[in-house]
């Protein structure tokens, strides 16, 4: 049957020599068998490569976050690929760097779009660059895991989150500041959404927990002179200062903030603090006292840590201390792996279903579930506190702390229910 | 009356900082007419060389600050001979397009040597107690060294035998080369003398922001605007232009916020061109 199909189905290509004809006709022969054979293996084996992708910044301003991240993406596929691959196939990366532009994301994720074999993008490091990316990927029908900690009111059926967001970190810091320092908080933020949001939530939390706001200020993020701002704490004379602030330019608060001498009697808690390794660039006298929340820290006791740390530094040697980002790149892409083989497939709708099942992966952050309602993971906040010799000390660790599906004071989101079928972000109202 | 004080003191910080971040652009592009658009990377070297001296243990402060001038006077030589000397007459645009890829070029070799998140150094400890306000040392001292590099600077212009070939120099490259100046060895000594000014900026900013590769490049805008609303006095008129500019945003961030403060300089320094479009010194007599 399969050879006289073979020579009607090479006869109409209307070759031009009888010799043509014959290898054609061969060649179809050896075509048509290996089809067969692969027909009688698993579907998934078809093909080559899984390919993949992440976007981060690895050079200009943001590269202080990017260039980690994407060291992290080379080293979880990696490890990916010499543990057998997902669903018996390779993963192969491809890497854009986004250069710090804002307008690279939307290239870059045209490009993405435009590439059909491209499974999932792991990728983006600001609020501001998925937006940029994200409503190009989810039209397109291309999976997005997030990977930085962010102010949330992300709402897309397409997009996972694995860094926590403004309540998981901000609850317990101003939780253990009220116990520990006092009662009356100052906020210093970086004024731009994140910082925004997340003063938002400090006014919010601070309120519930029977606190008060003596002052907040936004900080433009090049900013790096802060004598007025200093001038304006020492007026309102407040116990804590939550510090939303963000970046390079920003960590000259916390220098010219102790060489006033205020850090011997004002306690700062931030979330934010730490992100960039803020902690390597100040002394430890000018980062004495800092409290800060995160899910991850070089220094967690679990197995899995300890082995992701050791391979991070042999593969880069120069590299400073893993911080949180990374570390969320690396569960990013195992949470990914295990979503796939659940589903059995790369198609996006089913890998999406997998997600919101809940399949908990034990990382380098300990136990993380993802959350089906804010496509948010369920994560361990830890509290830490910088020491002598400038590392993260945890002074207390917040086991499973759920994050939030609603923004302050606006509207919620619930990706199994009323927003299924959403893609979209839900703008604080401030 | 303890708060008047210290947003005074808080503002000649402020002024003091603008100051010593374009002195060195005042130089190189207020006097000799050169775009240098690596004056921030400059800025970024000097902050580097003395944070990495201090650190070693090698010396105190105040001498790493001095070296790190004169480590930025070197790659200044290195620049001119390289870049600018065969620019020297060409169009503005020329030199802005060789500096602003050596830009490029210096921020990358910055972040391959230091990486992005380096070690820094503190001010110097102390600070003065003002009735409820308590100001760092370091703080207080930048104004007086601004004034003193700038006073320094007028005199070397106004009364040496190389402040005038300078002036000439840039003036009239032709008409003091018919006199007999060497020009060209005169634009080496100036445009390094600005680069080793950059560098000193820099180096004195380091105890009071975190050094990192792309710090020079938050300072670059406003030295550029202190620069031109200074106007053809390149010192006095850029010494003016860090007052007013530096002075508006400090006093308008006490009162509003830092996001107000940058406004202000903005709306004055866009007023002013303007009105005095060739700068505030536009009218004066003098030229330095």
């Amino acid at each position: 049957m399969q050879i006289t199909n073979g020579g009607k189905g090479s006869g109409e290509i209307q070759p031009e020599s009888a010799d043509q004809f014959k290898s054609g006709r061969r060649n179809f022969l050896r075509v048509a068998g290996g089809l067969a054979f692969v027909r009688a293996m698993p579907s998934y084996a078809v093909g080559g490569p899984i390919h993949v992708a992440s976007m981060f910044d690895v050079t200009g301003g943001l590269s202080i976050y990017g260039l980690p991240e994407m060291n992290v993406s080379r080293m979880a596929i990696d490890h990916l690929n010499k543990s057998g691959g997902v669903l018996g196939r390779q993963l192969q990366l491809h890497e854009f760097d986004t250069q710090s532009k804002i307008e690279l994301y939307s290239r870059y994720a045209q490009e993405i779009s435009a590439n059909d074999d491209i499974a999932v993008v792991v990728g983006c490091i600001t609020g501001a660059s998925r937006e940029a990316a994200r409503p190009i990927l989810s039209k397109n029908g291309k999976l997005l895991f997030f990977p930085s900690v962010d102010e949330g009111g992300e709402c897309d059926k397409y997009t996972f989150m694995q860094g926590t967001d403004c309540l998981q970190m901000e609850t317990p810091l101003v939780n253990w500041a009220m116990k520990n320092a006092g009662k009356t908080f100052y906020v210093v933020a970086a004024d731009y959404v994140y910082g925004h949001v997340a003063t938002a939530w400090t006014k919010s939390l601070v309120e519930k927990a029977g606190g008060s706001i003596v002052g907040v200020e936004f900080i433009p993020l090049d900013v790096s002179d802060f004598g007025a701002t200093i001038r304006k704490i020492q007026t309102a004379k407040p116990a804590v200062i939550m510090s939303n602030l963000v970046g390079g330019n920003h960590a000259a608060f916390y220098r010219q903030f102790a060489a006033a001498g205020l850090n011997r009697s004002i306690r700062i808690v931030s979330p934010s603090f730490g992100l960039g390794n803020e902690q390597l660039v100040l002394t430890p006298e000018e980062t004495k006292g800092i409290v800060v929340a995160y899910s991850y820290f070089e220094s967690l006791d679990y197995p899995e840590n300890k082995a992701f740390v050791s391979n991070y530094h042999m593969a880069y040697p120069d590299a400073g201390p893993l911080m949180d980002l990374p570390a969320q790149v690396w569960i990013g892409w195992h949470q990914w792996k295990a979503a796939v083989e659940k589903a059995g497939s790369t198609d996006i709708d089913k890998v999406v279903n997998a997600m919101e099942t809940g399949i908990p992966f034990q990382g380098p952050s300990g136990k993380v579930v993802m959350d089906p309602i804010s496509h948010r993971n369920i994560q361990d906040v830890n509290l830490a506190t910088v020491n002598a010799k400038r590392e993260f000390e945890i002074l207390e660790t917040q086991r499973q702390v759920r994050p939030s599906a609603t923004v302050v004071g606006s509207d919620s989101c619930d990706l199994v229910g009323k927003d299924k079928n959403s893609h979209r972000m839900i703008l604080p109202k401030i | 009356m303890d708060t008047a004080v210290v947003v005074i003191l808080s503002a000649l910080t402020s002024i003091a900082i603008l100051l010593l971040t374009s002195l060195g652009l005042a130089v190189v592009f207020g006097l000799m007419r050169i775009v240098n658009m690596a004056h921030g990377e400059f800025l970024m070297i000097g902050a580097f060389a003395t944070t990495t001296l201090v650190r070693s243990g090698a010396m105190p402060l105040w001498m790493a600050v001095l070296s790190a001038a004169a480590f930025c006077a070197l790659i200044g030589v290195v620049v001119e001979v390289a870049f600018i000397r065969p620019l020297h007459g060409r169009r503005l645009i020329d030199t802005l397009l060789a500096t602003f890829g050596l830009s490029l070029v210096m921020y990358q070799i910055a972040v391959d040597i230091f990486g992005t998140a380096s070690p820094g150094i503190d001010a110097p400890p102390g600070w003065l107690q003002l009735g409820r306000y308590s100001v760092s040392y370091y703080s207080l001292a930048l104004p007086f060294i601004a004034v003193v590099v700038t006073l320094l600077l007028y005199l070397l212009f106004k009364s040496t035998r190389y402040g005038l070939l300078a002036r000439a120099a840039a003036q009239d490259a032709e008409m003091a080369s018919a006199l007999g100046v060497e020009v060209r060895r005169v634009n080496l000594y100036t445009f390094v003398l600005g680069c080793a000014l950059a560098g000193l900026g820099g180096a004195l900013l380091s105890p009071v922001v975190a050094v990192s590769p792309g710090v020079g490049q938050s300072y670059i805008g406003q030295a550029f605007m202190t620069v031109v609303t200074g106007g053809p006095a390149f010192l006095l008129g850029t010494l003016s232009a860090s007052a007013l500019l530096g002075g508006v945003a400090n006093v308008i961030s006490q009162f509003s916020t830092n996001m107000w403060g940058l406004t202000g300089l903005l709306l004055v320094a866009a007023v002013l061109v303007r009105v005095l479009p060739r700068g505030l010194s536009g009218n004066w007599s003098r030229q330095l």
